[in-house]
């Protein structure tokens, strides 16, 4: 398990990641979202060892984690951008991995490199940036990690590795309780693999939920009038995130039950009532025009 | 809530990064290797095939030379001192190659991740990664050192010292130029940075000094500057100066510190400082003082020479704004690609303008009174004097500590008397306009650096009435003498041939009772011919190649028989001491050519006449590390530009029997006492 407790990160003036607490539970995948600048990637270098938090502290099965190689020996870490050296192959780096992790398995190391499309013994940074990727998801997956942190790791993959990657991750997450926790704007990928997702702003954490619960918690509602009714608060005792006019025609963006609101929308005598689940990307659009994040106000 | 790794653990850690960066070095131990094993066959070859036979190529090469020794196993000594010099070199620079590469790890934020997060601790991987660049830097080196001697072995040569202290030097070196490059990459957060930062310190810092003892050397009329030779400080911050292989316990000590700084650092270091200028200002701080301290000192000391503004310490100061402020300017410009943060960090800028121009003022005005310092003769318990054509120092003796000893030689008031009357005369004699002092602060920083050497002249040392004992040392500069720099002073004349002359004076300071065998350059035997002038007899001489050990041994034989001669008959002494009596000041030329001295048999026929009884004269010639220096030839009239300082001359009398017995048998006078 991790506890991530009020940890806060600076770098100058800039506050990266401000004051936040998590825990995320062992054989759970959890995804991070965020607006540019959110703090996601900082977040994951923290929970990797790589920075160390200003204030709070991060601790891994009991032990905490900056400069502590056993508790790193089980996570690991696969940064937006991988550094590999000129002359490295995916065979010279297992070999410095083989002697580090403690967990590292020949069996599974061979078993991904038949699986993922990439030679051993070709240098890496010939490689194609999906290829690239590759590479590094055959090392990190080889060292049989207890927590494995992804940033962005979508980004460049094919469609066909894409669900290749997300069927190999959900068997380790059933197989080997392994935790997961992926930084991604690819929030169609996480839809399908995340049990929880976290939403980041400026350093904070905006909400974090099960994704089942805020895919039923949001509901995304058309509904048209003959006449608009002339009440200026027109959906009072409803909570609305968003709303968006088009003459007599509403798309609104509510949280909560449709057993609760459809009767309050009922009561206006709409001539036309839908109501339609969100994907993740209109839910996060929708929470971070609450939190001031949206196009009107950039523009 | 932390868990402790084992040893073990950390080892198998540090050697999977050990092997790990042998992999990524191995393209550049493969060129050195490569480099190295083309240059020693080469080498080899031209020894073997061409051979060398020429005594001045030993020169260049600082080997000894052996008259006694075949081409053959010249050239074997010239192979092993050429190769392993190259080897040496290279050694020097892909040290800092391999530490570059490896340290840059600190500054680079891809690397910082892959690093970061790799389960191993901070230190064990900093430590880890010195000693790569460590091993990687001296094994190769070490093995081609032991190919060279064994092929020198093989060839029946044994090891040359060079080759041997080369080792040591290598292991030095490598530790702290490694330890010192790794303190500094902690401390900065780009590769550039950790180089420039390197080099400005390697170079800055001992021309700093230089500076420093320049300006202590030529403000402070009397001040022994000798004390900086091979000093650590003069290198302190310069790892560089490792690989001179002297100095080892500070390298030591330096080196230590520097990784146990490193390891406290890199722990706390944060990551996301790769690519950003600094992780730690300090250093910075430190450069940008360094760079604008020398510039400043540059141009402040070459316009306080000029006479600028019509006053050298106005110059002097005019000129170090001039210098430093720009510097510090650039070096910030260079380090913070910008002008942010320049108000904020000018602070330490304003702190050195402000203290050397105030330790200049206080040297310049000579606000303590350190250069007319003359003690009262009722203030001192006893007084020595230390002239250098006269005073022997032997090379292993400190000479710092010689005249510091010789407080304690006279204590009668004519000898304390006729000190101070000499150092009066040495005081009112010294320069006193600024320029001048800043003139020479050219010259003082450069003595030692470049071998032209610094030569103490003349040394007063006083015990006082507290017990505490003062020193003052007055050296000239040799360039002097070619009109490059203006003097000093003016040579006193004031007459001390009684204090030079006494029996107790000759016994503790005269080449001919404790100079070294191998420091004597001349050694010769005056008198006459049945029938003929004075003639000259040489037993050991620097012109002479073909002076062997025997000729040594007879030299030794006569020494010894003077010196019993000497110390059991008081009655002849003043005969014996003529030359000094006599002649003292004459031959004081600060360089006294040696040719004109040969000639001079003069002083033996005058003292021939006034003491019939004089049989011959001795004459010595001796040099060592104080009284003697190798000078380049331009600077002297002698062709080979070699001069030797002390000389000294004896009269024998009939009644030095025990001397003229080994004159006798080492085959230089007649039984008649006349000269062969």
């Amino acid at each position: 398990m991790i506890e991530i407790t009020n940890i806060t990160k600076k770098f100058d003036k800039t506050v990266a990641v401000d004051n936040l607490s998590l825990s995320v539970n062992a054989g759970s995948v959890l995804g991070l979202v965020g607006s540019n600048g959110s703090g996601k990637s900082t977040l994951l270098r923290i929970l990797s060892g790589v920075y160390e938090a200003d204030e709070g502290e991060v601790i891994i099965d009991g032990k905490s984690l900056f400069d502590n190689p056993k508790a790193k020996g089980i996570c690991c870490f696969i940064p937006d951008f991988p550094f590999f050296y000129n002359n490295s192959t995916i065979d010279n780096i297992a070999f410095l991995y083989r002697d580090l992790y403690p967990n590292w398995s020949e069996k599974e190391f061979e078993r991904y490199c038949s699986v993922f499309p990439i030679k051993k013994d070709e240098k890496i940074i010939n490689m194609s940036k999906g290829m690239q990727r590759q590479a590094a998801l055959i090392l990190a997956l080889s060292t049989c990690p207890k927590y494995l942190l992804l940033d962005e790791i979508f980004d460049g993959l094919d469609p066909v590795v894409r669900q290749l990657l997300k069927k190999i991750l959900i068997e380790n997450v059933a197989e080997r309780d392994m935790t997961v926790i992926i930084a991604s704007h690819n929030l169609r990928e996480l839809e399908d693999l995340c049990d929880r997702v976290c939403l980041m702003h400026k350093g904070k954490l905006l909400m974090e939920r099960e994704i089942d619960a805020i895919k039923l918690g949001l509901r995304k509602v058309q509904i048209a009038f003959s006449d608009v009714p002339l009440d200026q608060n027109l959906f009072d005792g409803i909570d609305v995130l968003n709303i968006w006019r088009n003459g007599n025609i509403f798309n609104i963006t509510i949280r909560g039950a449709e057993d609760e609101f459809i009767p309050k929308l009922n009561s206006l005598n709409p001539v036309y009532l839908s109501v339609l689940p969100l994907t993740l990307e209109e839910i996060f659009i929708s929470e971070m025009g609450a939190a001031g994040y949206d196009i009107n106000s950039i523009i | 809530m932390t868990s402790t790794v084992s040893f073990k653990e950390k080892f198998k850690q540090a050697f999977s990064f050990f092997k790990w960066d042998l992999k990524s070095c191995s393209g550049t131990l493969a060129v050195f290797g490569i480099l190295a094993s083309v240059a020693t066959t080469i080498i080899l070859t031209l020894c073997l095939v061409a051979g060398f036979n020429e005594s001045s190529l030993f020169y260049s090469l600082s080997l000894v030379y052996e008259d006694s020794i075949s081409q053959f196993d010249m050239s074997i000594k010239i192979f092993q001192y050429a190769s392993a010099g190259i080897i040496y070199l290279m050694t020097t620079f892909f040290t800092i190659f391999y530490t570059v590469k490896i340290f840059s790890y600190l500054h680079n934020k891809r690397k910082a991740d892959l690093y970061g997060s790799l389960p191993v601790g901070r230190i064990t991987l900093y430590f880890t990664k010195a000693a790569s660049a460590f091993i990687f830097s001296v094994v190769p080196t070490l093995f081609f050192l032991g190919i060279i001697s064994i092929i020198s072995i093989c060839f029946g040569q044994p090891i040359v010292n060079e080759v041997n202290q080369m080792y040591l030097k290598i292991i030095m070196g490598a530790f702290a130029s490694i330890s010192a490059y790794g303190l500094v990459s902690v401390c900065c957060g780009t590769t550039l940075n950790s180089v420039i930062m390197f080099i400005a310190v390697c170079i800055a810092y001992p021309l700093s000094a230089m500076f420093i003892k320049g300006t202590i050397s030529g403000f402070f009329f009397g001040f022994y500057s000798g004390v900086f030779r091979d000093h650590f400080i003069m290198n302190a911050l310069n790892p560089l100066a490792a690989y001179d292989g002297i100095n080892i316990i500070y390298w030591i000590i330096f080196s230590l510190t520097c990784l146990a700084s490193a390891a406290f650092l890199v722990k706390k270091r944060k990551t996301e400082r790769a690519q950003s200028s600094f992780a730690y200002y300090l250093p910075c701080h430190l450069v940008k003082v360094l760079v604008a301290f020398l510039s400043g000192m540059f141009l402040g000391v070459l316009f306080g020479s000029l006479n600028v503004l019509s006053d050298g310490f106005l110059g002097f100061i005019f000129g170090f704004l001039l210098g430093s402020i720009p510097a510090f300017i650039i070096c910030h410009l260079i380090f913070y690609k910008g002008f942010s943060r320049l108000i904020k960090t000018s602070v330490p800028l304003g702190c050195l303008i402000i203290a050397v121009i105030t330790c200049m003022a206080l040297c310049n005005y000579d606000v303590f009174g350190y250069n007319e310092f003359i003690p009262n003769a009722d203030n001192i318990k006893s007084a020595g004097l230390y002239i250098s054509n006269y005073t022997y120092i032997n090379s292993d003796e400190n000479f710092k500590e010689t005249i510091h000893n010789m407080a304690d030689d006279f204590s009668d008031d004519k000898s304390k008397n006729e000190i101070i009357e000499l150092h009066k005369e040495l005081v009112n004699n010294q320069y006193s306009n600024s320029s001048d002092k800043f003139e020479s602060v050219w010259y003082n920083m450069l003595s030692d650096n470049f071998s032209i050497g610094d030569h103490p002249l003349y040394g007063v040392s006083y015990r006082m009435n507290n017990s505490t004992v003062t020193t003052r040392v007055y050296t000239t500069n040799i360039l002097e003498e070619s009109s490059i720099f203006s003097g000093y002073f003016s040579r006193p004349i004031h007459d001390c041939s009684e204090i030079m002359s006494k029996k107790k004076y000759i016994e503790k300071y005269s080449g001919m009772t404790h100079a070294n065998n191998d420091d004597i350059t001349n050694f010769s035997v005056c008198g006459r011919r049945k029938n003929t002038l004075s003639v000259y007899s040489d037993v050991i001489s620097q012109y002479n190649d073909n002076t062997d050990r025997s000729d040594y041994d007879k030299c030794e034989k006569i020494r010894k028989a003077f010196i019993k001669d000497f110390k059991e008959n008081e009655k002849d002494y003043e005969k014996v001491m003529y030359h000094l009596l006599h002649e003292f000041g004459e031959q004081d030329y600060y360089y006294y050519d040696y040719y004109d001295y040969y000639d001079n048999s003069e002083v033996f026929d005058e003292a021939k006449e006034l003491y019939p009884d004089i049989v011959c004269a001795i004459d010595l010639c001796a040099d060592n590390t104080y009284n003697s220096d190798y000078i380049p030839t331009i600077f002297s009239s002698a062709s080979n530009g070699i001069y030797s300082e002390v000389f000294e001359r004896y009269m024998i009398p009939k009644s030095f029997t025990n001397t003229l017995k080994a004159l006798q048998e080492a085959d230089i006078l007649n039984s008649n006492l006349t000269l062969k």
